[in-house]
C-alpha cells in the first residue's frame, strides 16, 4: 500500500506548528541579537537616507488604479475586438488591399459596379 | 497632566518623522522591535534574522509616507515585514544553484512514524521536534516563495485568510487559492518523498 501525508493529521500538523513556532521562540531567548549596537546601526543608516516626501508624486497617486483598473481595461479591449469583427473588418482590409494594390482601377471601376 | 506623561502614539510619531523628526522614528524602533524580528524569525533561516530585521525597519521608514492611519501601525508594519522576507526568498531562489537534495531516511522513517501514530504520548519530544524542522525545511525549500509563505501564515500559524490577506497585500479569495495549491504541492511532495522509500 502507497503510503500517503495527510497535512491535517493531528500528530504531523502539532509537530509541524511546534517547528515552526519553536523558531521565533528563539527571540525570546536571544535579545542579544538585536541589542543597542543593532539599533544603532539601523538609526545611522536611517539618517542617510533621503528625507521623507509627505506627499506622494501624482503619478504615485495613480498607481493602485492601474491594476484595479486592469480587468475593466481588458474587458473593455475584448468587447472592442469582438465589436470589430461582427462589423466585417476583414473585409474592410480586403477593400484597402484591393485599393492599395491598383489605386486607379479601383476607385473608377468599382464603384461603377464593374 | 496625564496626555503630557503619556507616550506618543503612533501615528503622532510617524507625523514627526514625516516633519523632519528622524530620530523620533528610534521610539518606533524600539517599541516594534520585537515584532519585527518574531516575523523575520519566523520567516527566514536564523543566520538571516539581524540582517532581514534591519531591512525591514527600513523599508518601513521609507514606506512612511504611505502609512494612511487607517488600520493599526502594527498590522502595517507586520505587512511590511511579511512581504520584505517573501521577497528575501524571491532572492534567495534565484540564485540558488544546486537542486535540493532528497529526504534522509531517518526523516522518512520520522514521517511515517508520526502518520501511523504508534507512539506514545511522549515520543521522542526533542528528537522530534528537530526532525520535524528539518522535514519542514526541506518540504519548504521545494515551494515558491508564495507559497512558502503563505503556508507559514496560514498552516503553520493558524492565521485567517483575511488576516494572511493583510500581511500579504493579497486579496482573501486569492489567499485561498494560494493556500489550498500550497497545501496539495506540500502534501504531494511529503507523499513523493515516501513513495521513494516504499
Amino acid at each position: 500500500m502507497k503510503p500517503t501525508v495527510n497535512l491535517n493529521h493531528p500528530r504531523l500538523k502539532n509537530a509541524f506548528r511546534q517547528a515552526h513556532a519553536d523558531k521565533a521562540a528563539v527571540d525570546e531567548s536571544g535579545g542579544e541579537l538585536a541589542g543597542p549596537r543593532w539599533e544603532i546601526s539601523v538609526m545611522r543608516q536611517i539618517r542617510v537616507l533621503d528625507p521623507l516626501k509627505s506627499k506622494p508624486a501624482f503619478f504615485e497617486l495613480l498607481e493602485p488604479m492601474v491594476w484595479r483598473l486592469a480587468p475593466v481595461t481588458a474587458a473593455l479591449i475584448i468587447a472592442l475586438a469582438t465589436m470589430l469583427f461582427q462589423m466585417n473588418f476583414s473585409a474592410d482590409v480586403e477593400m484597402t488591399a484591393l485599393a492599395m494594390n491598383d489605386p486607379v482601377a479601383f476607385s473608377i471601376i468599382e464603384p461603377l459596379g464593374n | 497632566m496625564q496626555t503630557e506623561s503619556s507616550p506618543p502614539s503612533d501615528e503622532e510619531i510617524v507625523r514627526q518623522v514625516l516633519d523632519g523628526n528622524v530620530n523620533a522614528f528610534e521610539i518606533l524602533l524600539n517599541r516594534y522591535k520585537p515584532l519585527v524580528f518574531g516575523v523575520a524569525r519566523r520567516h527566514v533561516p536564523i543566520s538571516e534574522t539581524e540582517e532581514m530585521a534591519q531591512e525591514i525597519v527600513i523599508r518601513a521608514y521609507q514606506s512612511l509616507p504611505n502609512f494612511k492611519g487607517r488600520g493599526s501601525f502594527k498590522k502595517w508594519l507586520s505587512a511590511i515585514a511579511t512581504r520584505a522576507c517573501c521577497d528575501f526568498w524571491r532572492k534567495r531562489y534565484r540564485s540558488r544553484e544546486n537542486p535540493m537534495s532528497s529526504l534522509s531516511d531517518d526523516h522518512r522513517e520520522w514521517l511515517e512514524r508520526v502518520l501511523a501514530d504508534q507512539s506514545g504520548a511522549s515520543f521522542e519530544e526533542q528528537t522530534g521536534r528537530q526532525e520535524a524542522r528539518e522535514v519542514l525545511d526541506w518540504a519548504m525549500g521545494h515551494l515558491s516563495p508564495e507559497e512558502r509563505i503563505i503556508i507559514e501564515l496560514v498552516y503553520l500559524e493558524g492565521r485567517t485568510g483575511r488576516e494572511a490577506a493583510e500581511m500579504t497585500g493579497w486579496s482573501v479569495a486569492n489567499v485561498k487559492i494560494r493556500s489550498y495549491r500550497a497545501r496539495k504541492k506540500l502534501q504531494k511532495l511529503l507523499t513523493t518523498a515516501m513513495e521513494a522509500e516504499a
